[in-house]
């Protein structure tokens, strides 16, 4: 398996200036925020685990938050989310496995397979990410709430963004 | 000691990812405990001069709004000169050397390059820094209100609390009486601000407004902060529960006042000498 480590680098820094100078100013409702960046940890190959997915993860939510001034938040929740990502990954395998070398998108896996996973995914990292943030459970509610909508958000748009690249490389 | 080895090589996954969490959240805390962040005041000027960037853009679709406000302000100041009142008093003929004519505050203009009004803890970056001689715990203010108060500098750039933080406490008081109180946010809307300590026997209406009580010696006194627009009497309680609209829309803010209390470092010297003698 030969992973486009450069390609992989240019995806990273492009996802962080999207979520930082695009996607972190829209606040539908005053309260709901996009989180587009995650896809990056979504999208890695599905043999990608151990202590270097945790690192770049923690790299992927630090980079973000060194713009938004929350140090430690986006990187606690992307952490949270890369651990459960292997468990949930076999939670939706398919029946005989995943092939090697697939990677997780809609071309290779199927839409249907993509929205759980990335659904699953995306809920436990903007629920951490909001528990982190008011980091009491008074308000429990209200970051359930937020999350859900939020996440709901980003599911949309990193669906179609995933659908406007699968067109692109098909037509190449 | 194999044995522990081979648990720890087991477990290496799981124990990567409590040591990432740590460190995650000893940043986080680091960060939410001390005034002086260290590591983001170096890296704020990293985030500074990206939203420079994009806010060179964005503030050529917002300049007619900016011009609006602006004009808006200019205009009031105009009709408050005193070289436009009847009787004016000419500095040349008429002049005061007393204390009491002194300015307190000085006041520097400032763009506001990245706001946040989603988040639980709401940040306002704007494009002056140590070199403008600003320094934390100054005030951030508009025309209208009050917006933020300074936590970190660095060369161009500073880093401000905004009114929709956890940690902002504002000491107001009411313009109408003379009561005081405290505001604070408590995450909800952007539209809400919370109003504590104003004893129930008070008589308030909707619409009052509220104003800072100056006694903070981070804003002057009597600049406006919010609009009362509900007020709850709480059985068996002394205060009342009051909403207010904050007087600066925050989602809002193009352009700020930085305010520095010149007289500051004597009045909190002061204040802390008054302490010492009583401990």
């Amino acid at each position: 398996m030969r992973i486009d480590i450069l390609g992989y680098i240019l995806r990273f820094v492009f996802l962080v200036a999207l979520q930082v100078l695009v996607f972190n100013h829209i606040h539908l409702f005053d309260f709901v925020t996009p989180f587009v960046y995650i896809v990056f940890l979504i999208t890695l190959p599905v043999e990608f685990t151990g202590g270097l997915l945790l690192l770049v993860a923690f790299g992927l939510g630090f980079s973000v938050d060194l713009f938004t001034n929350t140090l430690g938040m986006h990187a606690s929740a992307c952490v949270m989310a890369a651990f459960v990502r292997p468990f949930i990954l076999n939670l939706t395998a398919p029946r005989d496995g995943y092939e090697f070398g697939v990677k997780p998108s809609i071309q290779e896996l199927g839409i249907g397979w993509f929205l759980t996973f990335s659904s699953l995914l995306i809920i436990i990292h903007h629920f951490t990410l909001y528990l982190v943030e008011v980091l009491r459970f008074t308000e429990l509610f209200r970051v359930l709430g937020k999350a859900l909508a939020s996440g709901v958000l980003t599911l949309i748009i990193i669906t179609v963004l995933q659908l406007l690249n699968s067109k692109n490389t098909r037509d190449k | 000691m194999r044995n522990l080895l081979n648990i720890l090589w087991k477990y290496q996954f799981f124990i990567l990812f409590l040591f990432f969490q740590t460190l995650s959240l000893t940043l986080l805390f680091q960060y939410n405990k001390f005034q002086k962040a260290n590591l983001l005041n170096q890296t704020a000027e990293i985030s500074g001069s990206t939203y420079l960037l994009l806010n060179n853009v964005t503030s050529y679709l917002k300049l007619k709004e900016i011009n609006e406000q602006l004009l808006k302000e200019n205009k009031r100041l105009r009709n408050n000169s005193k070289y436009h009142s009847y009787y004016s008093l000419h500095p040349e003929r008429m002049y005061f050397n007393d204390s009491l004519h002194q300015r307190t505050y000085n006041y520097l203009g400032a763009f506001v390059i990245n706001n946040s009004v989603a988040d639980r803890n709401n940040y306002i970056t704007i494009n002056k820094g140590k070199q403008s001689k600003i320094s934390p715990e100054m005030g951030l203010v508009t025309e209208n209100g009050i917006v933020g108060i300074v936590k970190d500098v660095s060369e161009h750039f500073s880093v401000a609390l905004s009114l929709l933080h956890s940690k902002t406490k504002i000491s107001v008081r009411l313009k109408n009486s003379d009561y005081f109180g405290l505001v604070t946010w408590c995450g909800k809307s952007p539209e809400v601000l919370t109003l504590e300590d104003i004893p129930n026997h008070v008589n308030i209406q909707l619409g009052d407004t509220v104003i800072t009580s100056g006694s903070s010696s981070i804003f002057p006194f009597g600049i406006p902060v919010g609009l009362i627009t509900n007020i709850e009497k709480v059985e068996g309680e002394v205060f009342y529960k009051i909403q207010l609209k904050p007087s600066q829309d925050l989602r809002n803010v193009h352009h700020c006042y930085v305010v520095e209390n010149i007289l500051k470092t004597e009045q909190t010297a002061l204040e802390e000498k008054a302490q010492e003698n009583e401990n």
